[in-house]
Parts: C-alpha cells; structure tokens; sequence
C-alpha cells in the first residue's frame, strides 16, 4: 500500500533529479511551475523552434486515490492521496501533432524529448499499451456517453527554451468536499491502477502473457437503471464479450462497463469491484469460461459454473489487491455499501460447489497457502483448457492435481473438503465422487450420462430459484457424451411442461452449437463434433414462469 | 458484477427480473412465488440488483405519462429475506412529495408502496432508490422520461471531446 507520505517522499526526489538535470534553467518545482520557461523577472522567453536540437521533459504523473472504509464499504474522502500512474501513455502534443510518446514508469516517472523553442502540451491518456515486451497488452478507459472517446488529462501548453524541464501532471477526483463538482480526472487512472497490478500479478507467473485487448468503458453518467450503454443506463458494472465486427478479425471483443454516477453508484473507486471485473477479462483470455451467467449473490445455490466464474472473480480481486476485503461503495455521497470478508469461509451446512463463497474462500486461501503461480497454471494452462468438462471447482481443482506439486494438491483438497466439496480418491473434473447435492438428489451427477441414440429424460427444478434468471442449482442439466467416431450428430431436445427450452452443445469447453429459439418447447442442433466427449447443457429461458414445480426434457443425440 | 453471456441473458434481466425471497425465510417460498407471480401480472418493471448487495428485489411501474407540473405516481414493489428499508432522491428536475422519502418491508413479504413526483423540466431524470438490508447497502435508479424521445437530456459531457487527425476520439480534462 501507498502511503502520503512515502508518495511525497519520491516526488520531492524525482523532482530534485530532474531540477539537477535541468542544466541550470532555474527554479522547476513540479506541476505548474516549470524549470527553462520564464526568465528572471518572470518575463516569458521567446524561444525559436528547432526540430534537430531537442531538451528532455521529465515528471511525475500521479491521480487521486481514495479508499473505502474497512466497515461501510463506502469512499472514505479523507483518505485521498496521489498515487502514481503506472505504465500509461503520455504525449507531448503541439497543435494536433504528437510529438513525442513516453509510457510512465513503476513510479508514474516519464521523459520523452522535444524540439527546443516548441510549444506543446502534455497529454496523460487513461491507457495501458505494451507492444515491445515478452508480454504485450492493450486496455483503455472511454466513455460510452461520449461517443467511445478515450479517457485523458491535458496540462496547460506550454513554450520551452533550450533546457531540460520538469513537468509533472497530476489528475484530481473533482471532490469539493460535498460533492463532485469538478472534472473527475482521476477516476479512469484509478481504475487503471487496479487493472496494471493485475497485468504485473499475471505476468509475474506467465511473463510472456499475451493479454487480448480490453475496452473499459466508465463515465460519471453510468448510472444503475438499465436502458440505453449510450447515455449512461448500463443497469451495473460488468465484464461481457462480443463477436469481433471486423471480418478478418477472429475471436472476441472483451469489454467492461463501470458505474460513475455520483450519489448513485460510482465504482471506479471500489478496486475490488474493478479488479473482479478484470478476473472475469483474464478468464475468458486465459482460460475457459462457460459461466450461464445472471443474477447472484454469495450464499445462493447457483448453477456449478456460474459459481465458479463469480468465486474466481472474488479470489482474484483479493489476490490483485493483496487483500480480503471486499468493498462496494454506492449511495448519497458515495458514504454507504457493503464489505465482505473473502478469507471468511461459509461454516453453513449449505455450503458447496455450488455456491461463490464456497469457491472464493477456497481460491483466496489457496493463493495465501501457495501463491498465484499454481492458481495461475491451473486457470489458463493445458491441463485445464484441454478439458473436456466445463469450467466448474471440478476442472479447477482436476487441473491443480496435473499440474502442482504434492504440497498444493494436499492445501487444495483439505480446502476442498472443509467446503464440503468431493476431492478425494476418484475426484475428477467431472465431480464425479461428490455426494454433496445441495439439498436434493435431482442435483447429481453433475454430467448425467448419455448415450447415442438413446433418450433421457431429466427434469428442472425451481427450488432455488430467487428470480426470474433460470441460474441456479438444478434448473440447469448438463450431459456428458462419449463419441466413438466424430461426424455430423443430431441434438434433439423435448419439453414437457415447460416453455421455452435451450440447448448447448460444447467440446473442451468451446460451444460448438446452440439452440436457442423464442418460447420453443423443442430445439434441434446439427453439428459436427469431433471423436471423444461432448457436454450438453439444457435450461429453460422462462423457468421461473413455468407453472408445473418440474418441468422435465427429454435429450437425445443421434 | 454480472457476467452475462448472452444478449438474451442481458435482456432477460433487465426484462424479467422480480425476485422471490429465500425459502428459509419468511413466509413459505409458494407465497413468495405468488407474490412475483403477482409482479408479473401487473407489469412491474424490475430495478438492477447488485451482486453481494442489499439484495432486496425491487420493481417498479409508472402510473401513466410524466408531464411538467403534473404530480406523477410510482408505485414500487420491495421484496426482502430480511427487513430491508429504501430511501429515494431526485434528480433536479423532479420533485419528490417528500424529499429523503423512505420505504420498510418486512422479511418475506411483498410490500407495494408509491410515491409521487412531480417533472419540472422536460428532460431524463432519475430517482434514486438506495435500499439496505442486513447491513447492506445498494442503489439503483429509476429513469423518468419528461417529453417525447428527442427531447431526452443528452448525457452530460464530463470533458472536452477533441477528434486527432489520426481519427482519434478524446475525451479531455484539464490537469489539477
């Protein structure tokens, strides 16, 4: 953590270097005040520009940080200090013309060279680029209310003589003291900040990672009513992907939105809200993810995948932050919320793979018992995304065991069992063992298993239902299908009792084929798969409108 | 918060989303699917419920147009595994019959309240619903739309839009 003080500390020694490196242009002093651009007397210098004779800028770029409180959750403004900004682009810009580019260091650091006799201002832009490393990434901050228009803070121009000068930038909160009634500079750098410690967590375990671009879009009209992305009403923040709209771009688009609207919601603030976000990001980039996703809450009975995703997304952000506090801010100046405690596990006897706090705590004490790098390798490395099981603690935990050492396998598993959660002799990524079923015996297998050409009928149930979001435990069904040879296959899916039946048909995690027709009672998918294992998942879009208490599928694949 | 894999999931949530209570709580979960049954005869509109939150389902319908200088009613329909309380502001723009205006339900049931407001500049104004429960705090909004569509309030610009020549958007504020 940052602290004021040691903050201070560095800037008044940067600035004592840049000062010595000034070549006696007199009297640089930070923000405001620059080495080499006034005479004695205070009258400006009439410099003549000289593109093949450069001077060297040097600052500091730096942002308002604030913190939540350890108890309400909500933004404790006294708290406020600069923190550097980390490995982001600066600009020296005359005109419209770039001309010059630096990226800020560990420390917020930058120089970069211009011609003698220029006028130019500084231009701090809210984006993290790195082309020329082992590893490489690519994030922005925009604002979605504003045409998708990047995030920056531009300094007042400036002319400069034939010295070197120090020039650092800061961007403030706009906090007045009751409200935000300035330019809120600071919040893109703030979320940054979040995102660069995850960039240099991942890379401290994967130092070649290759991070696919990621768009975060945040503006102070982000407000928690749903409605149109483009003027604000994106209902919360969160992670989602798209297809790429370039033809011969493949993969995905990866996106985050983030509230900003003050006296509502604002999160660019709340580190554990942006970093679960990032989590989401680096387990569709890294891993596989086939969260159903929707509506949840810590102690709910959810669907095994979606339990996983959001559990991961919750270790991750105490992972980042180094911290297990987990706080939301929201409300009349920011001053209400939430905390939760990550390393608190559930002692309920409902607890499980089911359920994100199960999972959460499970991840966050393995990562203070092992460290990231076995977390690391088991979330994006072969032994995961080669898999043919989805995404759930299973193939986690089935990832762990062919990848660590005996000593994590063992931290893992007595993690495992104090959440009542299968991991001895047998366990699998299948879940296979487990007996834990969540309250009814409709819950297991996890797979039920299918054969081709041969008809099961399976069905749904609304007992843990707390919405109309068909998400949680047992009203999703997932099969597990052994094929013998690949080829063209046939999925046929029968309701009865129910209204609007869909189907996914997935191969190591990647959806090969989906079926998901308005208000159907039957779906159909052909698709050709590949000799080995394939997953079904079947769930009804309006569960929670279906009168009967079990509205039952009859699945068969030829 | 929500990671939505699908556009119809999105959709689904922002469409249907009434809550029932947890059927360890409160009355049996029958009743409390009876009351979202309820909800979803009457059309009620559902508000975002953040993850880890106060967790207390909210909707909402509008009893009719909003007009400048016409008291509006919003009926709102709370629901909560444990007591929960919201508390509403306004925007300028609207005016609340009571400002700071608050709202109880008890643990299980389904309580139906209504406020009225009254637009006073055509426009897209918001009243903010900040609900607690356990301890918990969440907030969520409600969109009041004064006048017909082209009139909707432009969303406020938080800093000076430039174009590069390179095509570039920037949106751009003034350093401290």
């Amino acid at each position: 953590m940052h602290s004021a003080c040691r903050l201070k500390i560095l800037f008044a020694l940067c600035t004592c270097v840049l000062v010595a490196a000034c070549g006696g242009g007199g009297g640089g002093s930070g923000s405001g005040s620059d080495a080499g651009f006034t005479e004695a007397g205070g009258r400006s210098s009439q410099p003549l520009t000289d593109n093949s004779v450069k001077i060297q800028v040097a600052g500091i770029a730096t942002f308002d940080s604030i913190s939540n409180s350890s108890t309400t959750g909500g933004l404790d403004y006294k708290s406020l200090l600069q923190k550097p900004v980390r490995g982001a682009s600066i600009q020296a810009i005359s005109g419209s013309t770039v001309i010059a580019t630096a990226t800020t260091s560990e420390q917020g650091a930058y120089t970069f060279d211009v011609p003698t006799g220029s006028t130019f201002f500084i231009r701090l832009r809210a984006e993290l680029v790195n082309t020329q490393g082992s590893a490489t990434w690519s994030i922005a901050v925009k604002d979605n209310t504003a045409g998708n228009a990047l995030w920056a803070v531009d300094d007042v121009p400036q002319s400069v003589g034939t010295a070197n000068i120090s020039r650092s930038i800061s961007a403030g909160s706009g906090w007045s003291g009751n409200s935000y009634s300035g330019a809120r500079s600071a919040g893109p750098f703030a979320i940054l900040d979040t995102v660069y410690a995850g960039l240099q967590l991942v890379t401290s375990a994967q130092s070649a990672a290759l991070f696919p671009p990621l768009t975060i879009y945040w503006s102070p009209n982000n407000i928690s009513t749903r409605g149109s992305l483009a003027i604000g009403e994106i209902g919360t923040t969160f992670f989602s992907t798209a297809p790429q709209t370039s033809t011969s771009a493949n993969g995905l688009v990866r996106f985050i939105y983030v509230l900003g609207r003050q006296d509502n919601d604002t999160d660019e603030y709340d580190s554990a809200i942006i970093a679960h976000e990032f989590g989401h990001y680096l387990e569709s980039a890294f891993g596989k993810t086939n969260s159903f996703g929707g509506p949840h809450g810590p102690s709910d009975k959810l669907d095994a995948t979606l339990a996983f995703s959001e559990g991961w997304g919750n270790a991750w952000s105490g992972m980042v932050r180094d911290s297990a506090i987990y706080a939301d801010s929201s409300g009349f100046r920011q001053a209400s919320g939430k905390v939760s405690i990550l390393s608190n596990s559930p002692t309920d006897a409902a607890r499980g793979w089911y359920r994100e706090d199960s999972v959460d705590s499970t991840l966050y004490r393995f990562f203070l018992a092992q460290g990231f790098a076995p977390i690391w390798s088991a979330l994006s490395g072969p032994a995961r995304t080669s898999q043919d099981a989805l995404s759930t603690i299973f193939s986690f935990a089935a990832a762990v065991r062919s990848a660590a050492n005996a000593a994590a396998i063992s931290t893992l598993n007595t993690l495992l069992a104090a959440q009542a959660i299968f991991s001895g002799t047998g366990a699998d990524q299948w879940g296979t063992g487990e007996v834990n079923n969540g309250g009814s015996l409709e819950n297991l297998p996890l797979y039920i298993p299918l054969a081709l050409n041969v008809s099961v009928q399976t069905c749904l149930s609304k007992t843990n239902l707390k919405d109309a979001f068909p998400n949680k435990l047992g009203s999703i069904k997932y099969y597990r299908l052994p094929l013998p040879s690949g080829g063209m296959r046939t999925v046929s899916a029968n309701f009865s009792g129910g209204r609007d039946i869909d189907l996914e048909v997935f191969q190591k995690g990647v959806t090969r084929a989906k079926a998901q027709s308005t208000s159907s009672t039957s779906e159909t998918a052909t698709v050709n798969l590949d000799a080995g294992e394939a997953v079904i998942r079947i769930s009804d879009f309006n569960l929670a409108q279906v009168p009967a208490s079990t509205p039952c599928a009859t699945l068969v694949v030829n | 918060m929500r990671y939505f894999t699908s556009p119809r999931l999105a959709f689904c949530a922002a469409a249907l989303l009434v809550s029932i209570g947890n059927a360890s709580a409160g009355p049996p979960a029958t009743a409390q699917r009876a009351a979202a049954a309820k909800l979803f005869e009457k059309q009620y509109l559902p508000l975002p419920m953040k993850k880890g939150g106060s967790e207390v389902a909210l909707a909402y319908q509008l009893q009719g147009p909003p007009e400048i200088g016409r008291s509006l009613t919003i009926k709102i329909m709370m629901l909560s595994t444990a007591d929960a309380q919201i508390v509403v502001h306004a925007d300028e723009g609207l005016q609340l019959q009571s400002s700071g205006l608050v709202m109880l339900s008890t643990a299980g049931v389904a309580a139906e309240h209504q406020l009225a407001v009254t637009p006073l500049a055509s426009g897209r104004f918001y009243l903010h619903v900040m609900s607690t429960a356990n301890g918990r705090t969440s907030a969520s909004a409600i969109a009041v739309q004064v006048g017909a569509d082209k009139e909707m309030r432009q969303a406020k610009p938080s800093g000076a839009i430039h174009t590069m020549p390179n095509g570039e958007r920037i949106i751009s504020t003034p350093a401290q």
